[in-house]
């Protein structure tokens, strides 16, 4: 997919330059036997200040290399990314260790991002320091991102290790906010926790969001933390964005089949048993690159156009409102969830 | 694949207690049954002991643990008193385990076709050309497509979906009464662990078999689950059907729980209710409620013991206040 198949017209509710812009962003990496995996097949995204994007889609989708492309950890091997304006792609030495305080990181395990043999502080001020600010205001700086996160008192001389995992990863987070970014991109920040300390970091990223003007890329295989957390969603699939829109829109009138899959999959304790969606196989392999739609090989709508053309992404007339942002590439849009609300079985769903 | 159906139960435990080298207990006193074809589902966070009690059935435990119990019956074998050499017979032909992560449950040099007809080999059900042929039949019953390719493949060559239908098709080799499976799908993505839920789900029809299903996730449990029993810092805190244990908790924790994760009902970018503080080693110890520090209906009461009381037919409490609250689990969105 390249530029022109997205509709960039700005809208007036969005009319406010985006803080961050890809555009066809494509990943290559050199797999054995002279093969490329197409990690990122040509993503375009807006990121809006002030909201969260949340990026779902299952492993090997590619959401934690656009994570890492998108904080310029990785140079992607096309496409273009402006942050505040700027091409962010550019950016060397000085610049780029200046644009590196905007736009930090929050991994998923607390342990990658905090160092065992450091104390807490330390790990803290590392970012700050890494910007060249002054060791004195560093430290002020580590102290107040470690109150604004909620650490325990004195945790700032201590070790990683004395905490329990909810507590490293408001530490992490303290880390990541300590710089006093615009951008912080969340990779799956609560998937190894248990549920009721997601609850408090989820709260707590809500609550700093707020006091603090983030904006936040909010990754995660979880849809309902995603629709808890997010404004907007883009749902993922094999390198390329398949859907995007609206939360409310996406996650209640998804568009795309794999999205209506994907929701269909998500054990519910509110549901319980009900009618689901079971998609057969897997996703294909990222080096073989689909000629037409990458879904194309599991889904049960599938026609001949869809293995053929890949459908670019764009408005949708079956939108329930189709200037508020709702694009997807799919040729049979929305015909998966109506399906579901007819009660007609698609020919790979099973009821348990 | 000959299935007979199982008329006693696949597992039955009474005053099940776990302890290390003399400390606190990490389970107490809990009694759990699993009839034949039935899924017990047994949900709690970090540390609530579920995963010691699915080791205790299989006899997994290390030489340090203290297991004790009134009753402990796996399949129609009395295993309270057995010893390392009872539970060799007993593992992998009346008890099976499904592991949480399948390429470190396989052996990454043997194929999979050798793994699962192994099973059988080693408690001498089958010479090697039978066994041979039974793997086909199970990969077959797993619905592994081409059986006889995939046999002759290694764990690396498939992806985690069909690694975890292999671990299956091992745990179900020698027909089995229990199933144990400890997170099965936490590893898996959603749409795959869809076709293992199910596929977990067909397998118990089929075979007969009664599944303890390990899970932290609610949501698996509601989905696929008969009964469910919730711990909490290593006692059984309440149990019924998921329905009615998820929909209308009678218990202050399982209400917490449930009111902490993020559904489809639940209001977006607000804040979620959180249970404060964490359980301490006191709390184990104590003879009263566990959860008292945590709960936020505690009163003085709370510090005598609590039996599980009955709240409904089929779904019992740990909390004499069980009938007198009002548990809400979340705040509805209102459309």
């Amino acid at each position: 997919m390249t530029l022109t198949d997205l509709d960039l017209t700005p809208r007036p509710e969005q009319a406010a330059e985006p803080l961050m812009t890809l555009n066809g962003i494509r990943q290559e990496f050199p797999a054995s036997g002279g093969r490329t995996v197409h990690a990122l097949d040509g993503v375009t995204l807006e990121v809006q200040r002030g909201e969260t994007l949340g990026i779902v889609g299952e492993s090997g989708c590619g959401k934690s290399t656009l994570a890492r492309a998108a904080l310029l950890l990785r140079k992607p091997t096309a496409g273009e990314i402006r942050f505040d304006g700027a091409d962010a792609l550019a950016m060397r030495g000085g610049r780029l260790r200046a644009h590196r305080q905007r736009a930090q990181m929050v991994f998923q395990d607390p342990n990658d991002s905090l160092d065992p043999r450091y104390k807490v502080l330390r790990s803290v001020m590392e970012p700050l320091l890494a910007a060249g600010v002054p060791r004195r205001e560093a430290k002020e700086r580590a102290l107040a991102a470690l109150e604004a996160v909620g650490a325990p008192d004195g945790a700032a001389g201590r070790f990683p290790h004395e905490f329990s995992g909810g507590q490293r990863q408001r530490i992490a987070i303290a880390r990541a906010i300590a710089t006093e970014p615009e951008l912080v991109v969340l990779d799956e920040p609560t998937s190894a926790l248990d549920v009721s300390i997601q609850a408090q970091i989820l709260n707590l990223l809500l609550e700093l969001q707020e006091s603090k003007q983030l904006t936040y890329m909010f990754i995660s295989h979880n849809l309902a933390v995603i629709r808890h957390l997010s404004h907007r969603v883009a749902v993922m699939y094999l390198g390329r964005i398949v859907e995007v829109g609206p939360a409310a829109q996406v996650l209640a009138d998804p568009l795309h089949p794999y999205t209506a899959a994907l929701l269909s999959a998500v054990p519910d304790p509110d549901a319980g048993r009900r009618e689901r969606i079971i998609l057969q196989g897997d996703p294909p392999s990222p080096t073989q690159r689909a000629t037409g739609c990458a879904f194309a090989s599991r889904c049960w709508l599938a026609t001949e156009k869809c293995r053929t053309e890949a459908p670019p992404l764009v408005h949708s007339d079956v939108a329930a409102d189709s200037h508020g942002g709702h694009l997807v590439a799919c040729h049979r849009p929305g015909e998966g969830q109506e399906a579901l609300r007819l009660g007609l079985r698609p020919a790979s769903s099973t009821t348990v | 694949m000959t299935a007979t159906i199982a008329t006693t139960d696949a597992l039955a435990v009474e005053d099940l207690s776990i302890s290390y080298g003399g400390g606190t207990p990490v389970v107490s006193g809990v009694d759990l049954r699993v009839g034949p074809g039935e899924i017990l589902g047994v949900i709690g966070e970090s540390g609530c002991g579920k995963s010691s009690i699915g080791f205790a059935v299989l006899g997994l435990l290390p030489s340090t643990a203290r297991v004790e119990a009134a009753r402990l019956d796996v399949g129609s074998r009395p295993m309270g008193d057995a010893d390392e050499e009872d539970w060799n017979e007993v593992r992998g032909r009346v008890a099976s385990m499904v592991f949480q992560e399948p390429m470190s449950a396989l052996n990454p040099c043997m194929r999979v076709g050798a793994q699962i007809a192994e099973v059988l080999l080693v408690h001498g059900l089958a010479d090697k050309k039978a066994a041979h042929a039974r793997a086909l039949e199970l990969l077959r019953l797993v619905q592994v497509p081409e059986p006889e390719l995939r046999a002759r493949q290694f764990p690396h060559q498939m992806s985690g979906g069909m690694r975890q239908r292999i671990v299956i098709a091992m745990a179900l080799a020698a027909n089995p009464q229990l199933l144990v499976a400890d997170e099965p799908t936490t590893a898996l993505d959603v749409t795959v662990q869809a076709q293992i839920l199910d596929l977990l789900d067909q397998m118990r029809r089929t075979t007969g078999a009664g599944v303890l299903l390990i899970s932290h996730d609610l949501g698996v449990i509601a989905q696929t689950c008969d009964r469910v029993v919730v711990m909490y810092a290593g006692e059984i805190v309440e149990e019924g059907e998921p329905a009615a244990v998820l929909a209308n908790p009678s218990h202050p924790y399982t209400a917490a729980l449930v009111a902490s994760i993020p559904t489809t009902t639940t209001a977006a970018r607000e804040d979620l209710p959180m249970i404060a503080g964490g359980v301490r080693d006191s709390d184990r110890a104590t003879a009263g409620c566990r959860f008292a520090a945590r709960c936020a209906f505690a009163t003085d009461a709370c510090a005598a013991p609590q039996p599980l009381v009955q709240v409904a037919p089929d779904h019992t409490a740990r909390c004499w206040r069980s009938t007198e609250l009002s548990l809400t689990t979340r705040t509805e969105v209102t459309a």
